[in-house]
């Protein structure tokens, strides 16, 4: 594989969320606001890069026996570095999200990404593979916290400072709209997850026909 | 021979799984040690803001005394912070935080603990239900201390009377208690949320 094609897997043509449907637990429970969503994704972000990064380092060292228990223990160990990280930056953030911060461990996007890709990589792929599909999974679980909060709460940006400091404050934007409770609850974030692959499955259908289309009028040349 | 064979694969995977287990604990053994402090900090930040939105008043210092804190302003004695707890629930225990000032008026109620009924009896919780705000002000002088359905002054829940009833007559109950001692006998260095 390429860079170009690992970048496009990550982000797009394999999202772990949109496609692979991998961390759906953290996806959907904590989208409930912008800022939840993106601490959770950059934890995540964090962990899949180091994860794939030590993982790939270590392909030969590692055999069929110590693999599996040895990719746990590294992703653990990130996890775990990750909560304390969130801890030292922002204690009441990690009262709010921490329980999921914990459960990254289990997010099969980490694991899979280990089994699949890291540990027959080089370190570099492994690394970009890593940031790509990371971000990927931070990109959706931004724009489904983002609606999420627009529509239930009518705000964006809420609590800002939790993260960004006291300057964030005034980060907050108060929409013109009323809370909307269901897009707060979890059959919300299930349904306006749902739209959203179906909103990618939809521009996939529409770049193949245009693509067709194309093909179609060179031939007839 | 294959049993030597086995035993020197076994013996492999507990001493790369050792190696890497030790590797893993030192990181993170060193990371606690850095972070731990700032950590600890962060949470009793994080507490005494929580406490301070019980009294809702930020000119108001806490100073921990055992399991309650005393409440100063100014220097001087303001009142009380004290930690209730009341069996009478519907479900279990109630545990909520008392927050008085010297002539015994209620500058707020938390609720922090219960296990009610969801739906029901869980309009204790602030985040739920502005139920807990109508103590604010409140004394046993200038208000009836049962829920409407008893003639008391508080309004009970749809559905629920247990739990608002025990929650009022507690509250009742800590009031008519005169101040707690430890209150009344500060010693300097206050506690505030500034200290990070």
């Amino acid at each position: 594989m390429t860079p170009a094609e690992i970048t496009r897997d990550g982000l797009w043509d394999n999202n772990p969320a949109l496609v692979q449907l991998l961390g759906l637990c953290p996806l959907l429970a904590v989208s409930n606001t912008l800022i939840n969503g993106f601490v959770l994704g950059s934890l995540t972000l964090f962990v899949l890069i180091f994860a794939n990064g030590t993982i790939s380092l270590l392909q030969r060292w590692l055999d069929d026996t110590t693999r599996l228990p040895a990719q746990i223990l590294i992703i653990a160990t990130f996890v775990t570095l990750a909560d304390l990280l969130l801890q030292f930056v922002s204690f009441e953030l990690h009262q709010r999200i921490g329980l999921f911060v914990a459960l990254i461990v289990t997010n099969c996007v980490i694991l899979g990404r280990a089994e699949a890709f890291a540990r027959k990589n080089h370190f570099g792929y492994a690394l970009l593979d890593g940031l790509t599909m990371g971000s990927g999974f931070l990109l959706v679980i931004v724009l489904l916290s983002g609606i999420r909060e627009a529509l239930g709460h009518g705000t964006l940006f809420a609590q800002a400072d939790l993260i960004f400091g006291e300057t964030a404050v005034n980060w907050v934007i108060q929409l013109p709209n009323e809370g909307l409770l269901l897009a707060v609850l979890p059959p919300g974030a299930f349904l306006l997850f749902g739209l959203l692959i179906a909103l990618k499955n939809w521009i996939d259908q529409k770049i193949e026909q245009r693509q067709a289309l194309r093909n179609s009028s060179t031939a007839a040349n | 021979m294959t049993d030597i064979k086995a035993m020197s694969a076994i013996s492999k995977t507990i001493i790369k799984m050792t190696a890497l287990a030790a590797v893993c604990g030192l990181l993170l053994s060193t990371t606690y040690v850095i972070s731990h402090g700032q950590i600890k900090a962060n949470q009793q930040a994080f507490e005494i803001r929580q406490l301070q939105a019980v009294v809702g008043d930020a000119s108001i210092t806490l100073q921990p005394a055992g399991e309650h804190y005393r409440l100063l302003k100014n220097g001087s004695v303001y009142g009380e912070l004290r930690a209730v707890t009341t069996p009478d629930g519907y479900n279990g225990d109630i545990r909520f935080w008392l927050a008085t000032n010297m002539q015994r008026e209620i500058l707020g109620v938390r609720v922090i603990k219960h296990q009610e009924t969801p739906g029901l009896g869980d309009k204790l919780d602030l985040a739920i239900s502005p139920w807990v705000l109508d103590f604010n002000g409140a004394s046993l002088t200038n208000h009836r201390w049962d829920v409407t359905k008893y003639s008391g002054d508080f309004d009970q829940f749809s559905g629920a009377t247990i739990t608002p009833r025990a929650v009022v007559l507690a509250i009742a109950e800590q009031l008519a208690e005169p101040a707690l001692s430890s209150a009344l006998d500060p010693e300097p260095k206050p506690v505030d949320g500034s200290q990070q």
